[in-house]
């Protein structure tokens, strides 16, 4: 069995390489960048993530059958987080102060209903 | 039975050759790896909605983990899987001694690492902050705190988990590897063990900045 | 190869109790697979007799609500997790996958005894929990309510669930590695048998699907044990994502029952039709196509969940899509059947009735797939009937029909013809006695999983109980007379129904090794002659 075998001055580039990227994520994560700075932090773990898989784990050397194993688990990973957000972020309750308003709102409007004569004995009954 | 009676070769009776044993056998450690994607990934999951739902309480309770710890372990991680990528190639190169040497220390480095986390756990302990029934969290009374350190124990827990799980198998190599079972033709356990310690160096990859990461600059 | 006078076979190999239970033969394992799953079937049945007794008078006098709550959660779980997740796959997948590729083994035989013993340890789990109490969150252990406020032994089950989930993962991945690594020369893609194919499609789910099942129920495990609140509205959490990440795995657990059987089905058709599986590449490609798919519906389930409006109609609309290849099967199947020369043995008989039942329990799915119908329908006993229709009118149709198929090959020795027919014949009728009026109690308003109903409903609950009985007797039948046929049925030829298929080629019972040599495949699957495939080459 031939394995395609590497110069160790791959994994010690590498890894110099991760190394660097933390103290880089580490760094960024102490500057305001507003929103951006999530996104810098996601994509250098998804870079270092991709270093880790394409050399220390040779995927590189890898069949095209392996490559899409290698891709499958986090595609589908994107599956459940995509299809499980559509139902977040679009839930118009969850905002939670306009939660709070519209809860607000529907007690008045009880207590002006059951204020009402005649409505007294069963206009709080929800 | 599994084994043919010939002692030397590790070649099992139902495959052909030694090549299609290699194959599947890589073939079944990144189906593997795939299940631990998602069986991880439900969590990170869990951790993205509730990050939406409470970025406040995400952010107090985020900056309250000790980050010089975190990065530290993160540091010690990614030595590990040099190390450990490194016993993989004296494996491909035949070097039973360099398997050995390489490791013990990958070993060392994710006991380090492990030991760095029990520190946090029990500071974590004296501070309540392990959810349940004691858990306080003065700097951020609101709802989401303690759904974040719950995450937290869940997440990092599984981890080290899986960690020692990968400890545990790398004593087995070493052994196997004392007894000479390994050389330049067969190396295959070494190198699946390899994808399994630099899998969970990547969830880590992931956990740094998700965990410790996620308000800084306040 | 035939068979002739005493060969021995995988069964005389040897005797003694550690040759069965340290065995790494995949068809020993099969056979060890096939009784635990038969216990729990019956396990699982008892429960169901006992809920239909429950439902014959519209008081509850038979059980206490409580008590209820508990028969149709342990007759969930029991048949989900421990009958129908593993029956297809584990037993007949396991026996036939290796022999149809032309391959000795799995590719992992040690990880299959492997994933038979967690399957063992965690139903033993399970039934422990029954003893120490029952469980009565329903099988979903929809949380808050299974992590705060039940009081049965829910901690204990979903360990069972949680450690039974990894068998079949394990399995799963032993099915891929195989399909994928241990063909024999010759045998291509789109050569392999179409149950090949569907279990290649099943096992896609059981590796993608079932470890976020394990993630959800160990977070549940978390919050029930330790009180680490995740999904625990008092503290923020959202009991809905526990759904969500439920779901997930458990519609396309639907996928991992059904898909093994539809493979079956496809033998089935092709082996009494003496032809060809018409579009055979459609088929092999829609099993595919529904394992993807599933990925994309779990949201309609939670319709009336809280979960947003727009997330309900894009999973609606995509629940819709499922049809399409499952309609491609069907149409296939019965495509398959013009101008073949049919023939109504006992398998071909549960074939019909998987097509009929399975049709009507789509197309009810296409009911509760649309939003406005659901909301009216859900948790009545529509959705009872139509999952049932799926489930047992789908999956078992398939597994029993593909037992009775493939018992010559398995034992060696041949079932009573006869008594077969009047089972299959009593199964669907049974079946269709006790489920079919489920649609019309749903329709008219009767909720599921109480122990209680109105008067109005007496009629159709007592046919319902009485079809149970019916159906109960057609499953107790085969047991008898496969029982029986194991020691006075008379011996198997190798290829009893003249079928095509490199497992009808070697001896009934097999040898432990499968092949002497490994074979070299130079035709079709159901390379049947044009006129009549009784002799092959």
């Amino acid at each position: 069995m031939s394995h395609t075998v590497d110069s160790l001055k791959t994994y010690y580039l590498i890894f110099l390489a991760l190394m660097v990227l933390t103290a880089v994520t580490v760094g960024a994560a102490f500057i305001d960048f507003g929103p951006l700075n999530i996104s810098i932090a996601m994509a250098i773990a998804i870079l270092k993530g991709c270093l880790v898989l394409w050399f220390f784990m040779h995927v590189r050397h890898g069949n095209p059958l392996l490559k899409i194993f290698a891709v499958a688990g986090f595609l589908w990973l994107v599956i459940l987080v995509a299809f499980t957000l559509q139902d977040y972020v679009t839930r118009p309750w969850q905002d939670f102060e306009a939660n709070q308003r519209w809860i607000k709102h529907q007690a008045t409007h009880f207590e002006a209903r059951a204020a009402l004569p005649g409505n007294a004995s069963h206009g709080s009954a929800h | 039975m599994a084994k043919t009676s010939d002692k030397k070769s590790p070649l099992q009776h139902h495959f052909v050759h030694l090549n299609q044993q290699y194959d599947a056998s890589q073939m079944g450690m990144w189906a593997f790896l795939i299940t631990e994607i998602l069986f991880f990934g439900a969590l990170f999951t869990a951790y993205i909605v509730y990050r939406l739902m409470y970025p406040a309480a995400f952010g107090a309770a985020s900056s309250h983990l000790d980050i010089t710890l975190g990065a530290f372990n993160t540091a010690v991680l990614i030595a590990s899987s040099l190390t450990m990528a490194l016993a993989v190639h004296a494996g491909h190169t035949g070097s039973t001694r360099g398997i050995i040497k390489n490791l013990i220390w990958t070993i060392v480095l994710g006991s380090v690492f492990l030991g760095v986390k029990a520190i946090e756990y029990s500071h974590k302990f004296h501070e309540h902050l392990v959810p349940g029934p004691s858990f306080s969290f003065p700097l951020y009374p609101g709802a989401g705190s303690e759904l974040f350190f719950s995450l937290y124990f869940a997440m990092t827990g599984l981890h080290a988990f899986h960690m020692v799980i990968g400890i545990i198998g790398l004593f087995i190599l070493i052994g196997m590897a004392a007894k000479g079972r390994f050389n330049q033709e067969y190396s295959t356990p070494v190198e699946m063990m390899g994808l399994y310690w630099h899998f969970v160096d990547i969830v880590w990859i992931f956990l740094f900045p998700l965990l410790y990461l996620v308000l800084r600059h306040h | 190869m035939n068979s002739s006078g005493k060969k021995t076979n995988y069964l005389n190999a040897s005797h003694t109790l550690s040759s069965w239970f340290l065995t790494v033969d995949h068809k020993r394992i099969a056979i060890l697979y096939l009784i635990t799953i038969s216990i729990f079937f019956f396990i699982g049945g008892l429960f169901a007799a006992l809920i239909r007794l429950e439902l014959l008078t519209p008081a509850g006098d038979l059980f206490k609500s409580d008590e209820y709550n508990k028969l149709f959660t342990l007759h969930g779980i029991v048949m989900i997790f421990f009958f129908l997740i593993p029956s297809v796959p584990a037993v007949l997948g396991n026996f036939l996958i290796p022999i149809m590729i032309g391959a000795k083994d799995l590719a992992f035989p040690r990880i299959n005894l492997l994933s038979w013993y967690i399957y063992v340890i965690g139903a033993t789990l399970a039934t422990l929990a029954i003893m120490v109490g029952g469980v009565d969150t329903g099988w979903t252990f929809y949380t808050p309510y299974s992590t705060v406020y039940s009081n049965g032994a829910v901690a204990l089950t979903i360990v069972g669930a949680f450690i039974t989930g990894f068998s079949s993962i394990l399995t799963g991945l032993n099915f891929l590695v195989t399909i994928h690594k241990m063909r024999a020369p010759g045998m291509t893609w789109f050569r392999l048998p179409l149950f090949v194919w569907a279990h290649y499609a099943t096992s896609l789910i059981m590796v993608l699907a079932t470890p976020v099942l394990a993630s959800a129920l160990f977070l549940l495990f978390l919050e029930r044990v330790f009180h680490i609140g995740i999904f625990n509205p008092a503290l923020g959490g959202d009991p809905v994502l526990f759904q969500h990440l439920f779901w997930f795995y458990s519609h396309p657990a639907v996928y991992i029952m059904i898909l093994p059987s539809m493979g079956v089905m496809s033998e089935l058709f092709a082996a009494f039709s003496r032809k060809r599986i018409f579009g055979y590449e459609f088929v092999a490609c829609s099993s595919l196509a529904i394992a993807i798919l599933g990925f994309f519906v779990w949201g309609h389930h939670m319709f009336v969940s809280g979960q947003s409006m727009y997330a309900g109609m894009v999973f609606s609309v995509l629940s819709f899509l499922v049809a399409i290849p499952s309609a491609v099967k069907a149409f296939n199947w019965s495509a398959t059947l013009y101008k073949g020369s049919i023939s109504y043995e006992t398998p071909m008989l549960y074939a019909f009735g998987f097509i009929g039942l399975f049709t009507i329990g789509g197309l009810t799915g296409l009911f509760l797939s649309t939003m406005a119908v659901d909301v009216h329908v859900h948790d009545t006993y529509f959705v009872v009937a139509h999952f049932h229709y799926i489930m047992v009118g789908g999956v078992l149709m398939g597994y029993l029909g593909g037992l009775h198929y493939w018992w010559p090959k398995i034992t060696g020795r041949l079932y009573p013809e006869a008594w077969a027919k009047l089972s299959a014949l009593l199964v669907f009728v049974g079946f269709n006695l006790t489920f079919f009026p489920q649609f019309l109690l749903g329709y008219m308003g009767m909720p599921r999983r109480y122990h209680m109903y109105p008067e109005e409903f007496q009629v159709l609950n007592v046919c319902s109980s009485l079809g149970a009985s019916v159906l109960g007797i057609g499953y107790f039948l085969p047991l008898v007379y496969f029982l029986w046929s194991l020691k006075f049925g008379k011996e198997s030829p190798a290829n009893p129904w003249g079928a095509k298929g490199l497992e009808w080629e070697i001896q009934s019972p097999p040898t432990t090794h499968n092949f002497d040599e490994i074979p070299v495949v130079t035709e079709e699957a159901y390379a049947y002659a044009k006129e009549d495939g009784k002799h092959h080459g």
